[in-house]
């Protein structure tokens, strides 16, 4: 399993494409406070303390986003170049193919969330200490928590596109699909059933929720559940991939 | 494990049988040549044998066993089956280093191989940019990747140029006569004529003939293929051949091919009328007429 993982890792490094994804998911969170700094004096936004953790969420969003269509390109792009045949000609048990992608597609996801946290907090801190704002009066143990809500979505968006490609197996039918999904249909579909509580149970909602953890918003369902229903998902979509990819033959 | 079993292997999709009860086995230190026209099931085979498609009856293994039991697959088999099996951002030494790290093998293999298959110069060069025949050649590198003691190519030949099928071919030879087997498809007889010794013949995934290439050559020896005619006068010479109840085609500027009677009855024919005659030899069969006859036949009997 270890030499899937790194090979997986491999794959990864590899190819330009993936670093500068990789560069741009870092560096989001950078527009933000490039925004903030450039607006008008009086449009300025009321900094504070949270503003920190506000930051961390913005950067989270887009590297969630980024780990679930890596996570569908690393097993899709597979059956879409052909790379599926030498990968399992060279490993062909199935099943730890599988788990090998998911895996390693959970570990990019908290990578990218890293980063991307990272960046926040540091592009915060240099920003709002020259606004005067004591970064630190949030608490230490507050960023830490938000920062491990923003690492574990990652991961788990990570694993839910892995287990999305390999079920799907068309790149482009997956990506088009996953993104008018959480685009389109999440933001619409809770608005036509009149059940706003209907977003507690998707993924979008689940993940903001996640993203919540230093600071859960009051009314919605707590983080810790969204993090179960993540899990859940992405444990339903790598079982059942695992048990399509027995079961397939490779024409 | 290096030698191929396949027994009673059948694939169906729908009501079509792509393998039909095929059997064959490949012997260690010899080429076998995997023949049919497309469509034939060369590929399924291949692929069966390779277990990425699961047959509905029967097997395909290495010396009894299948090869995803084998323990480290790749140290025992090597295997090409397309040369679209890139991504082509990625360099053909990623490539590689990719699938020795998959295997756990030393990864100086990779410049072995590379320098096996003629690569070494163009190995950081992403595989977009690569010809048909270079992309040939980095498939069979990834095949040699863990010095295996079977080889199972598809279609290797496909895409180059003379020089590579003539390496090709010398390669192919030497690793067979290292006391390693081989298994190697084509549609075409001619393409591995000189390359196999024994040929596995199929069409429409039934076993036609498993026999070697010599046995082939000699079945085909007794059949009457008539005489060429080389001529100044073919007109005359075509003329009086007719008279005497002979079946001529002109073949091109002077050159008549003559069937149905022995060569003395042609002789006389023409030397009645004394036309010249520059050349007459018979007419040498080709293999690949053998191998259209017999999968013709499989096909109209389909």
């Amino acid at each position: 399993m270890t030499n899937l993982i790194r090979a997986e890792a491999r794959k990864l490094a590899s190819l330009r494409s993936w670093w500068i994804l990789a560069a741009a998911v870092a560096l989001f969170p950078l527009l933000p406070l490039l925004a903030m700094a450039t607006s008008p004096e009086g449009d300025q936004p009321v900094f504070g303390p949270d503003t920190i953790l506000m930051l961390i969420r913005g950067g989270a969003d887009v590297a969630a986003v980024a780990a679930l269509l890596l996570g569908i390109i690393a097993v899709a792009g597979e059956y879409r170049h052909g790379t599926i045949v030498p990968s399992l000609l060279a490993g062909p048990r199935r099943v730890p193919f599988v788990g090998a992608k998911l895996i390693t597609q959970m570990l990019v996801g908290a990578v990218l969330a890293t980063a991307a946290a990272t960046v926040s907090v540091l592009g915060g801190w240099i920003y709002l200490s020259t606004q005067g704002v004591d970064v630190f009066a949030a608490s230490l143990g507050d960023m830490t928590l938000a920062a491990t809500g923003v690492i574990a979505g990652g991961a788990l968006f990570g694993g839910i596109g892995a287990g999305i490609g390999a079920l799907v197996r068309n790149q482009t039918a997956a990506i088009t699909g996953t993104l008018v999904w959480i685009l389109a249909v999440e933001g619409v579909l809770p608005m036509v059933l009149r059940n706003p509580e209907l977003r507690d149970w998707m993924l979008t909602g689940a993940s903001s929720r996640l993203f919540h953890l230093a600071d859960p918003i009051e009314g919605m369902a707590s983080p810790w559940f969204a993090a179960g229903l993540l899990v859940a998902v992405a444990a339903t979509l790598g079982v059942s991939a695992m048990g399509l990819m027995r079961a397939a033959d490779l024409e | 494990m290096d030698t191929i079993d396949v027994s009673d292997l059948t694939k169906r999709y729908g009501s079509i049988a792509a393998v039909d009860q095929l059997s064959f086995s490949v012997p260690k230190g010899r080429v076998t040549g995997l023949l049919g026209p497309n469509g034939a099931g060369k590929t399924t085979t291949l692929r069966t044998l390779l277990g990425l498609i699961r047959p509905d009856a029967g097997a395909a293994t290495f010396g009894g066993t299948p090869y995803h039991r084998l323990d480290n697959p790749v140290r025992h088999v090597g295997a090409s089956l397309d040369t679209n099996s890139f991504h082509p951002g990625r360099t053909g030494y990623e490539h590689l280093r990719i699938l020795s790290t998959i295997s756990g093998l030393d990864n100086r293999r990779v410049n072995v191989v590379l320098g096996q298959v003629g690569l070494e110069g163009a190995a950081r060069r992403r595989v977009g940019g690569y010809s048909l025949g270079m992309r040939q050649r980095l498939a069979l590198a990834g095949a040699l990747l863990g010095d295996p003691a079977v080889l199972v190519l598809d279609e290797p030949a496909n895409g180059l140029d003379p020089d590579g099928v003539r390496w090709l071919r010398g390669f192919l030879r030497d690793f067979a006569a290292d006391g390693r087997t081989v298994l190697v498809s084509s549609h075409m007889l001619a393409e591995v004529e000189q390359t196999v010794d024994d040929v596995v013949i199929i069409s429409n995934g039934r076993l036609v003939r498993h026999v070697t290439l010599d046995d082939l050559a000699l079945d085909r020896a007794g059949k009457a293929n008539g005489m060429r005619i080389r001529t100044p006068q073919p007109h005359d010479a075509a003329a009086a051949l007719a008279a005497a109840g002979l079946r001529v085609t002109e073949e091109g500027p002077g050159v008549l091919a003559v069937s149905g009677a022995p060569v003395a009855d042609i002789g006389r024919a023409v030397a009645g009328i004394g036309v010249t005659i520059y050349e007459m030899s018979p007419i040498e069969d080709k293999l690949e007429d053998a191998f259209f006859e017999l999968t013709d036949s499989m096909r109209s009997n389909a």
